[in-house]
Order: structure tokens, then sequence, then C-alpha cells
């Protein structure tokens, strides 16, 4: 099932799969994990990063979990600590 | 090693200038910087005085890694009883001033007493003399930075000075050097101008010595490397502060329209990328590029320009000044510039946040407490409170640029309602019968992130000593992934300890999330005599954070000023991640008192007290 996965705060510093959109849409045998959406997406480097699913915080503690089931617009925040 | 040993204390009702050794004793208890600085305010002056009154002190202090090749080593903090909170108050800066000074031979400079005409203090290493600022008096920065230069014949001289708002007492002037940096929070422009300082001038020539060179180069070398590949270094350098805009709307924690709302939609007017866009006008961006302080690898800064075309260059100002000085690039956007003066106050204009940014700088306005205050005004306009009649006919609405830029001119020449937000956003409610609007803790005003949704902050806005601010702990990564209460007492409390050593030892607090706080204790180690490991950082940390908290509640502060402003315990979140929710500070605060080791009233124990050696 179709993901779309959108970045938000990474600017130019985007992940290769990105090219030069924020927006990447990915597919993968769900349910799956946000570990495997980013893992897809060429993210393996997640210190600082916060996932949302629409309005909601998905934990990191819940990355490992299959509880990404398709047709979701995921938002991946770049949360350093601005000034 | 590392200090310089040396202090100047200038007293400024005798005229009179005189070096005395540092204390060596507080120099290991306290490091340097806002620790140091804090223990010397805290021994000398009484907390209950007026901050404007001669009997107040100001302190500019460097830290041990201050002028040294440690990544970012240019801070300073200038130290006083905040004129706008009544706070102790410590503002820290970065840009070429604090590297001068301590190469002039300085740890610290305290200012006491009060000229009776303006005068400003030129130090050339040991040389050192107060001259006449008459010619000076009324000038902005940007004209009193180059005319000093030109009249000490001295094209190296480093320059912290105060515009028109520190002259005439605006509550949140600040002290601006290198034309665009500032010791920026609580009002120690105004503390400054009280004294009729209007400049400080240095040249430094002094080198500054190293415990253990060898050690020291090895591990400065370390940390660089580590900055370098740093993910985080990276963004900041390429998109500066500015870049969490994005971040915070998507999130749902960004204060708009004086925190009625919490996400902004005229964002992609005023983020990172709109200032990196051609314009039509010349095919250039607003962005010009970045640029780095004394030391600094990471070079967040931004230099930007206004559209050469925009009406706001066009015209007088109520001065007479030809608008048209604000064309050339100058100090550019940071987040918390680009919120104060964007969503807060509902404006979707670039130019006029870049107008009112350059404004800050040329006349020394602190431009989170200025935009704050101009949203209450804005609010208090909507609401009816302020009138037509009150405003001259300015139309003082939310997303009313050219409304904006005026009334910034206003409060910077205290003029018309200038004059009340030029009081800040809790005087100004209270003039006008409206104390819940004003977006402040310790009458200070808010920062960019909006406490129902970060939870952390939140507590972190109420305990802060010195006033809102967001730069006194750090729990914002947690806070956006973990939108609740749990864990964040901890959290604040440890935070508040890492940014109270960081901002005592002469670098830079953004360096926190680049590279571990051990290789600051690594370097630190090198530097300076004794044994500094993190543990004894984290002990000084939170020994400068009961310091100051101790400072606040023998000057009048209590339980019942750490909180946050009714909007954000009673009005819930309207969208994002906290839709719903409101802050609920009562669970956290008691927490954190025990963690911090206080009563129930938040007065460090006896006990807390004898383990810090206070």
């Amino acid at each position: 099932m179709p993901i779309e996965l959108k970045l938000i705060g990474f600017g130019d510093e985007r992940p290769l799969a990105f090219q030069s959109s924020d927006r990447l849409q990915i597919e993968l045998v769900t349910p799956t994990s946000v570990r495997e959406i980013l893992h897809a997406a060429g993210i393996d480097e997640t210190g600082g990063l916060v996932m949302m699913d629409r309005d909601n915080v998905i934990p990191e503690h819940c990355w490992d979990e299959p509880n990404i089931v398709g047709e979701q617009y995921l938002t991946l925040f770049s949360a350093f600590e601005g000034g | 090693m590392a200090w310089q040993n040396n202090i100047l204390r200038v007293n400024l009702t005798t005229g009179t200038c005189c070096n005395e050794p540092l204390n060596r004793d507080w120099a290991q208890a306290y490091l340097g910087q806002r620790g140091l600085g804090s223990k010397y305010l805290v021994e000398e002056i009484d907390p209950t005085i007026d901050p404007l009154s001669p009997d107040n002190k100001l302190i500019i202090a460097t830290g041990p890694l201050t002028a040294t090749t440690a990544p970012t080593g240019g801070r300073s903090s200038a130290i006083t009883k905040g004129a706008l909170t009544g706070a102790i108050a410590a503002s820290n800066t970065g840009g070429m001033f604090g590297a001068e000074l301590k190469m002039a031979g300085y740890d610290l400079l305290i200012i006491e007493g009060r000229a009776n005409a303006p005068v400003y203090l030129w130090i050339q290493d040991d040389h050192v003399e107060l001259r006449s600022a008459e010619d000076l008096w009324g000038k902005s920065v940007w004209e009193t930075e180059p005319w000093l230069r030109k009249t000490l014949g001295e094209p190296q001289a480093k320059i912290a000075s105060i515009g028109r708002a520190g002259e005439i007492g605006v509550k949140y002037a600040c002290i601006v050097n290198d034309m665009d940096r500032a010791y920026g929070r609580s009002g120690v422009g105004a503390v400054m101008g009280s004294k009729m300082l209007k400049a400080i001038a240095v040249r430094g020539t002094v080198g500054v010595e190293i415990d253990n060179p060898v050690a020291f180069q090895q591990t400065v070398q370390n940390t660089k490397a580590i900055l370098q590949d740093s993910p985080v270094r990276k963004r900041f350098t390429a998109r500066g502060t500015h870049n969490m805009m994005d971040v915070t709307n998507q999130f749902g924690s960004l204060p708009t329209r004086n925190c009625r709302d919490v996400q902004f939609e005229g964002v992609k007017d005023i983020n990172v990328d709109a200032a990196k866009k051609p314009r039509r006008s010349d095919g250039k961006a607003s962005l010009q590029s970045n640029k780095a302080c004394f030391a600094c690898t990471i070079a967040c800064g931004r230099v930007a320009t206004i559209d050469p075309e925009s009406p706001l260059l066009e015209g007088r100002d109520s001065q007479g000044g030809d608008r048209s000085r604000y064309r050339p690039p100058s100090g550019g956007l940071e987040y918390e510039t680009a919120f104060a003066f964007g969503p807060m106050c509902g404006i979707d204009d670039l130019d006029a946040l870049n107008y009112v940014n350059f404004l800050c700088n040329e006349q020394g306005m602190d431009p989170i407490s200025l935009g704050v205050s101009i949203a209450a005004a804005m609010e208090l306009f909507e609401e009816g409170e302020i009138t037509s009649a009150d405003t001259n006919g300015i139309e003082l609405r939310f997303g009313n640029a050219e409304a904006l830029a005026h009334v910034a001119e206003l409060t910077a020449f205290g003029e018309g309602i200038g004059m009340d937000i030029g009081l800040g956003a809790e005087r100004l409610c209270q003039k006008y019968g409206r104390s819940e609007l004003a977006m402040v803790v310790k009458g200070q005003e808010f920062p960019g992130y909006d406490p129902r949704a970060l939870k952390g902050m939140g507590l972190a806005y109420a305990t802060s000593n010195r006033g809102c601010c967001h730069m006194r702990a750090r729990p914002m990564v947690d806070d956006f992934s973990n939108v609740s209460n749990d864990g964040k007492a901890s959290l604040v409390k440890e935070t508040q300890d890492l940014t109270s050593f960081i901002d005592s030892s002469g670098i830079c607090v953004f360096t926190n999330v680049m590279f571990p706080a051990e290789h600051l204790a690594e370097m630190i180690d090198a530097a300076c005599d004794g044994e500094w490991t993190i543990e004894r950082l984290y002990e000084v940390g939170e020994r400068v954070w009961n310091l100051e908290r101790q400072f606040n509640l023998d000057a009048g502060f209590t339980r019942a000023d750490d909180c946050l402003p009714p909007r954000m315990t009673s009005e819930p979140a309207k969208v994002g991640a906290a839709k719903g929710q409101v802050a609920d500070l009562s669970p956290l605060l008691d927490e954190y008192y025990q963690l911090r080791g206080w009563d129930t009233e938040g007065a460090p124990t006896l006990q807390t007290l004898t383990r810090l050696k206070l």
C-alpha cells in the first residue's frame, strides 16, 4: 500500500531518495513499521527525528512495531533545537 | 589559566577605573561568564533595589574558553538586575566583542554608579578611560560603531552600545555589539542607559594562557571534527535557526496572533524557503549569506536585504531618518525574530519582518519582547481596549504589516502608543485593564514555542530565573516526540543545569545538540587549572541555578511567579499535536521542586544550599 512521507525542516539536506522534493511515495508491504519506512527512504540515522501520523506523534519506542497499514500520510520532522 | 585573573571595575559616579584580581575561589566554583558574573552581582547588590537606580550594577563577563580556539569560544554575558523583570538577568551574546574584552586582559567588567552626563568607555589593553559621549547620545548603534572607530583611530575596535531605546528606557532595550549581535533579553540595555553609558569600545592584544596547550589543541581538534560532521550543525549552517518555523508550525506549537492560535497560515511566505527565493524586483533572494561569530564553525547567523522596491524603504521616519538606510545587507532573521514579528503579530510580509529586525539592531531592542508586546497591543486594539485615538489613527490589527513597522519605530523613539509598547507586554496589558492578554512569565515575553504542545518548554518558561526563556533549558527534542508531562520535570532540571554551565564556559549553547558535553569538560579541563569532569560541571550548573533562584526569592519572587499566562492553562490548542490540550503545570512544578531540593514554596532547603556550598 502507498505511504506518503513528507519532510519538514530538512532544507537541502534531504535524503537522496527524495531528490529535490520534500515528499516521497513509498510502496511497501503492509503492515509495516516506521523503522522500515525510514530505511526504505534511505534514512538510517534517526537522532532528533520525530514522526507524526497527521496530528499524532508516533513515539520512538513504537517505531519497530508494524502499526503502519498504508494509505497514510506521515510527516518526518528534523526537530533539532532552535534558538 | 584560561582566566585572565583580572577584573576591570568602572565607577561612573566617581569616574574611576581600576583593576582588581579575580576571586580564584569563585572562578573554581562558578567557572565564568553567567555563573561567575552572577556570583559577583549577588555579592555586591541588594536584590530589592530599583534596577534603574545607580545602585544596580552591570557586569560584562567572559568565560574561561572565551577568546580561545574552542569551537564557538566567543561568548560573553551581561549580568544585572533586569529592567524588564526585576529578576536576575544574564543575557548572552556572540559576535566578536566578548573575545576582544578577554584579549584586552579582563575576565569581568563591573560597571557601577551613574555618570552625570553621557560617557563611553574606551579600553585598549591596560589603558582604560571614560570619555564624553555628548556627541553620541541620540545616535543609533549603527551610527555609534563607525563614529567610535573613526574617532578612536582604531578600526579593529569592537564595540557594544545602546541605541535610542536604551537611552529612553524601553524596558526591553538591549546592548548591541558588532552591529547585529546582542545581549538581548531582560532589558540590560535599559540598565546601561540609566547609567548614562552609551558604549564600550575595546581593543585587546593580550593572549589567553592555556593550562595544557597540547591537550587543549588535541581536544579542540577532536571536537571540531565531530562538529563538522554533525547533521544538526549542517542544517544550522544551511538554514539557520529560522528553520524551526516550519517544524513548530506543522506541530501546532507556533505562537500565533498573541497565542490565540498555534499554527499560522502565512508561514510559507516568511519561512527559510521564502527568504531564499529570488524576488521579482531584482532577482535576488532576501537571504544573502550566513555569517559566524568568533571561533565559530557553525555560522548560523544570517545576512539579509529588504526588497529594494518595498514601500517600507520609502520616505522618512518620525525622527526624519531616511528609511533607505535599510537598503544595504544587514543581520537577518533568527527564528525568534521571525516568529515574534511574523506569526505572533499575524504578519506574512517578509520585508516587514526584516525591516523591524533591522530597526531592533539599529536602535537596540529585544525583538522577542518587542514583537510579543506589539502582538498584545494588537489584541488590545481588536478587543477595543486600545482605540484609534490611542494609536493616532493606526489600525493596529493582526496582519497589518505597515502598522507593525510604524509602531516599532514609535517604540524605539518613545513616541505615541510606542511609549506604552515600550513598557513591555505585562505593563501594557495592566495599563489597559487586561493583564491576562500578556504572554509573559515574570514580566518577560514568550519565545516561539507554545507550551500547550511543548510540555517541557512550559515548565522551562515557568521556572526560568530570568523570566520567560527558551534558552534556559533544552527539552525541545523530547517535547516534539512526547506530548505529555511524563519525564519533563527531570529533563528540564537536568538541561537547566546543563545550559547553566555551558553559559558559564564561554562557548555557545547551540553546541549542546552537536557534540556531547563531555567534550566541553575535556576542553575546560585542558584549558583551566584544577580537575574538570562532566560531573563537576553539572554541579557548577546546579550551583549557578540555585544562586540565581535565591537572588530572585530575595528580590520578592515566589512560587506564584512560576506560572504561565491564563491563556495557556485555560484555552486549549485548536489544532496540531496537542489539539484540545492546555498546559497543566501544577503537578510538574511539585515534582520539579522536589528534584531541585526545594521546599513546596520553591525555596532551596538548607540541605540543598549546604550541598552546593551556597
